[in-house]
């Protein structure tokens, strides 16, 4: 039995980790139609900035994180999700003003500038990245908070704020005639995603106790946006069940057939193509397709119904 | 000073080959306003089946030809089949599965061939000229920069002065009024993917030559950068896509040049960035008129 | 400065708006008083709905100015001249497709409620008595527009005349106090087309300021009590229907569409 435990407590941490992750991603590309290819760079942020803060900050201090391990955590994770979101908040600021393929660009292109610029920190380990962090993070702690960001999106999303993303998200001119801020809206779901993703990042750093400029890389970003699409990017259950597929699927093909798990990449990138041409909604619509019967659904995504209308 | 021009001139041959690849990403976008995320890895998929084909005894210039059209034809199927049933499904969708597509062709590749690097089997003459005392240029470079100015400014003629290149400027500048005076939108579209495959295949077998080796992640280095390229130069606007190539290609060679390599990496999209908060419509591209 | 009765809700003078060489607006005047209710209309390409666009914002006036409520109004953005009480629908219609009824009507009350946002994700029983009497007015605008029974449906799934109801609940949504309607009637069957008549004439009624855009003569012509013809961005008529319909100018202006729109 301990033995089971001890062989899943691994899987088990990365799945809340990654939950969260695909959570914070969602609030950005499902609920505010943005496209992102830069997602890992502020999970890498906040991992490296909790990091920072256990391993220097707060001995500075005169606190030891091994004798505190829980406040020690909530401090860190604390630090990791500002950290990271106001990063988003610096960078949507200038960017969301760039119509949708420019935004993905930018957004890529500063998660590489993050990568140069973890690899060129010799304080933070350089390329080695950033080892000895303390373990600090509680598995009954990190589902709690998963649990929590659950609650809390589904919360954003019925209050006025979630309404004003939303309605962004589907039509900008429309919006704005509602009084409706559009930048605004913007700017917030990615600032609170972004944060959202540096504190799965804060999480990550302190249960593996290592971290390194790999996870800002564009790899990692697509890993998690193919998985959030998959799910199904219009819901939360949607992008649970992606981050479930990216960390369980290869851990049970790993059983099965090893060859299979060293390709998963493949085949996830193929199930996208095929998804995204014959059900944009994901795996997680799917579902709710056969679940509720034949009833109609648009074929298109709310993503960027965009400005194709041109009124005389 | 000297040193300076050494620099510039190393440049030239990486930002001739960003260049190739620019092209391509700068076509389609100007005719579908996509990012065809995939163009990347056309180029990687060149450099391989060029390496194919002359392994298998064919002179380079069929091993080029020949992996033209196949390359050419398989960026025809994907557009049909994978964008074409998109494109009123918003920009998200399409975008989304031409990152998709990119990421399963680099595996599949890994999976048919290697993850690790090969050696490639043809090379350009790598004999050296000198100019003045210290200024050392490799025969190859210059064959490589002047491949790339032709091919680009021959595509800008194409576009200018014959039918078809007049179709796709129609297709870029007003779809609509494109197809009600009678252009074949859907041929054109095709074309535009055929041509931008045809230069993506060029600059893989160059790239290949000249650095000796091909690897399934060629493409996402080189095709980003290249992207950040047609970008700087103003996409949709050819002789904006060898500007832009050129010119970060000169940046990096640059940074290389002063001991900052490890900035390499991040200056083509610390670049692209500043390119698209300060001039949106890069160096040569004109400003369009938002419609509402 | 406070407007006195005579002031009108909103005022148009000398409006003329150029996108490169042409002129799309030239010296624009009109005026909408409080409860009035006005016809724009004009062949199409006569510049109706970039008359709505200057004044709600998406373009900016090359010169003239609009006054909403005696205070200048021109080249504001979009967002804050809608929060200034000017509300509006689309010709080409812009619902929010991934929402449903009920919820864009809930969008539209956003910016009113934006204070509720934190009380909703902490759970303050305060702002969630405060969110639900707004679910309230969301539904008795539901009944007002006759869309009650289809509120859970998502937007895009609604027929094209339900939307056109959808879309100017979703304007009335923000209190406003004048409403831009952009061709309300198109789409609509004949019961259909009274039914809205009524329902506007109810909405101007209440001391709303309306302006409509539309091609239907018969539906502009029972509504409205002043109407405005436009063409190639010049007003070539003001005034009462029975005027408008005689006028020469007007008639000149319509021969050759005539088909298309069959002057009543």
């Amino acid at each position: 039995m301990s033995d089971v435990l001890s062989y899943l407590s691994l899987p088990l941490t990365m799945l809340a980790v990654f939950g969260i992750q695909a959570l914070s991603l969602q609030l950005i590309l499902g609920g505010a139609g943005l496209l992102s290819f830069g997602h890992a760079a502020y999970f890498a942020v906040g991992g490296y900035v909790a990091a920072a803060v256990s391993v220097f900050a707060l001995p500075a201090l005169g606190l030891d994180p091994s004798t505190s391990p829980l406040f020690s955590l909530f401090v860190a994770a604390l630090a990791g999700l500002l950290a990271s979101g106001l990063t988003g908040f610096l960078v949507a600021l200038p960017c969301l003003r760039l119509q949708g393929d420019y935004l993905a660009m930018a957004t890529l292109g500063f998660g590489e500038i993050v990568v140069t610029v973890l690899k060129n920190v010799d304080a933070v380990g350089g390329t080695r990245g950033f080892k000895d962090i303390p373990k600090l993070t509680h598995p009954l702690a990190l589902w709690l908070t998963l649990a929590a960001v659950v609650v809390f999106l589904h919360r954003l999303y019925a209050s006025p704020l979630g309404f004003a993303i939303r309605a962004t998200r589907d039509d900008e001119i429309a919006s704005r005639s509602l009084g409706i801020s559009t930048n605004r809206s913007k700017v917030l779901a990615f600032s609170i995603g972004t944060g959202l993703s540096g504190l799965a990042g804060a999480f990550h750093a302190h249960a593996l106790q290592f971290i390194s400029p790999d996870a800002a890389s564009f790899d990692r970003s697509v890993e998690i946006l193919l998985a959030v699409v998959l799910g199904g990017m219009f819901s939360l259950r949607g992008s649970l069940l992606g981050a479930f597929l990216l960390v369980a699927l290869p851990e049970v093909l790993r059983f099965a057939t090893p060859a299979i798990a060293e390709k998963r990449v493949l085949f996830f990138s193929l199930a996208v193509i095929l998804l995204m041409i014959l059900n944009p909604k994901g795996l997680a619509g799917l579902g709710d397709r056969l679940f509720h019967g034949l009833r109609r659904r648009p074929r298109n995504p709310p993503g960027a119904s965009g400005s194709t209308g041109v009124p005389t | 000073m000297i040193d300076f021009l050494q620099y510039l001139l190393d440049g030239l041959a990486t930002g001739s080959v960003y260049a190739l690849i620019a092209v391509g990403y700068s076509m389609v976008f100007g005719v579908l306003q996509l990012v065809n995320f995939a163009h990347s890895e056309l180029f990687m998929l060149g450099a391989y089946l060029v390496m194919l084909l002359f392994a298998q005894g064919a002179p380079i210039w069929a091993a080029v030809l020949l992996a033209g059209c196949g390359v050419g034809a398989f960026a025809v199927l994907m557009e049909k089949f994978a964008y074409r049933p998109l494109r009123s499904s918003g920009r998200l969708a399409p975008l989304i599965t031409a990152v998709g597509i990119s990421i399963f062709l680099q595996n599949l590749v890994q999976a048919l061939f290697s993850p690790n690097p090969q050696a490639y089997p043809f090379h350009l003459p790598d004999g050296i000229l000198e100019f003045g005392e210290d200024i050392l240029v490799r025969q190859r470079d210059i064959l490589i920069f002047i491949l790339a100015v032709v091919l680009t400014l021959g595509l800008e003629a194409f576009v200018r002065y014959t039918k078809p290149g007049k179709g796709i400027r129609a297709v870029a500048i007003h779809p609509q009024a494109a197809r009600i005076v009678g252009v074949p939108y859907n041929r054109i579209v095709s074309l535009t993917f055929f041509i931008g495959a045809v230069m993506a295949v060029v600059a893989g077998a160059l790239q290949g030559a000249a650095t000796n080796q091909i690897w399934p992640y060629m493409g996402v280095s080189s095709g980003l950068k290249a992207f950040a390229a047609a970008v700087l130069g103003g996409i949709g606007v050819l002789p904006g896509a060898l500007v832009g190539g050129l010119a970060l290609g000169i940046v990096e060679s640059l940074l290389v040049g002063y001991d900052l390599s490890t900035f390499k990496d991040g200056a083509a999209f610390l670049i692209l960035i500043l390119v698209l908060l300060v001039r949106p419509q890069g160096l040569l591209g004109k400003k369009v008129l938002v419609k509402v | 400065m406070t407007p006195n009765i005579s002031t009108p809700l909103l005022q148009a003078e000398k409006l003329t708006v150029r996108f490169g060489g042409l002129v799309a607006l030239n010296g624009f005047n009109l005026s909408v008083p409080k409860g009035g209710l006005i016809g724009l209309i004009g062949p199409n390409g006569a510049g109706k709905t970039t008359v709505f666009n200057l004044m709600t914002g998406v373009y900016k006036p090359t010169a003239g100015t609009v006054l909403f409520e005696g205070e200048s109004i021109g080249g504001r953005p979009a967002h804050a001249i809608a929060r200034r009480g000017i509300a509006r629908t689309f010709q080409n219609i812009r619902l929010f497709s991934g929402l449903t009824v009920r919820e864009n009507l809930l969008a539209a009350t956003a910016y009113a409620r934006r204070h509720e946002t934190f009380g909703t994700i902490l759970g303050w029983p305060a702002s969630l008595a405060r969110m639900r009497a707004n679910e309230k007015k969301v539904e008795e605008m539901l009944s007002l527009v006759g869309l009650s029974a289809h509120a859970d449906a998502e937007a895009s799934s609604l027929p094209y005349g339900s939307q056109r109801k959808l879309e100017i609940a979703r304007a009335l949504m923000t209190d406003p106090s004048l409403l831009l309607l952009d061709e309300p009637a198109a789409g609509m069957n004949p019961t259909e087309k009274e039914a809205l008549r009524k329902l506007v004439a109810q909405i101007a009624a209440r001391g709303l300021g309306v302006l409509v855009i539309e091609h239907d003569m018969r539906f502009v012509m029972n509504l409205c009590t002043t109407i405005t013809v436009l063409d190639h961005g010049e007003v070539i008529c003001v005034g009462d229907p029975k005027t408008v319909q005689n006028d020469k100018a007007v008639i000149e202006a319509y021969l050759g569409v005539e088909e298309s729109h069959g002057l009543a």
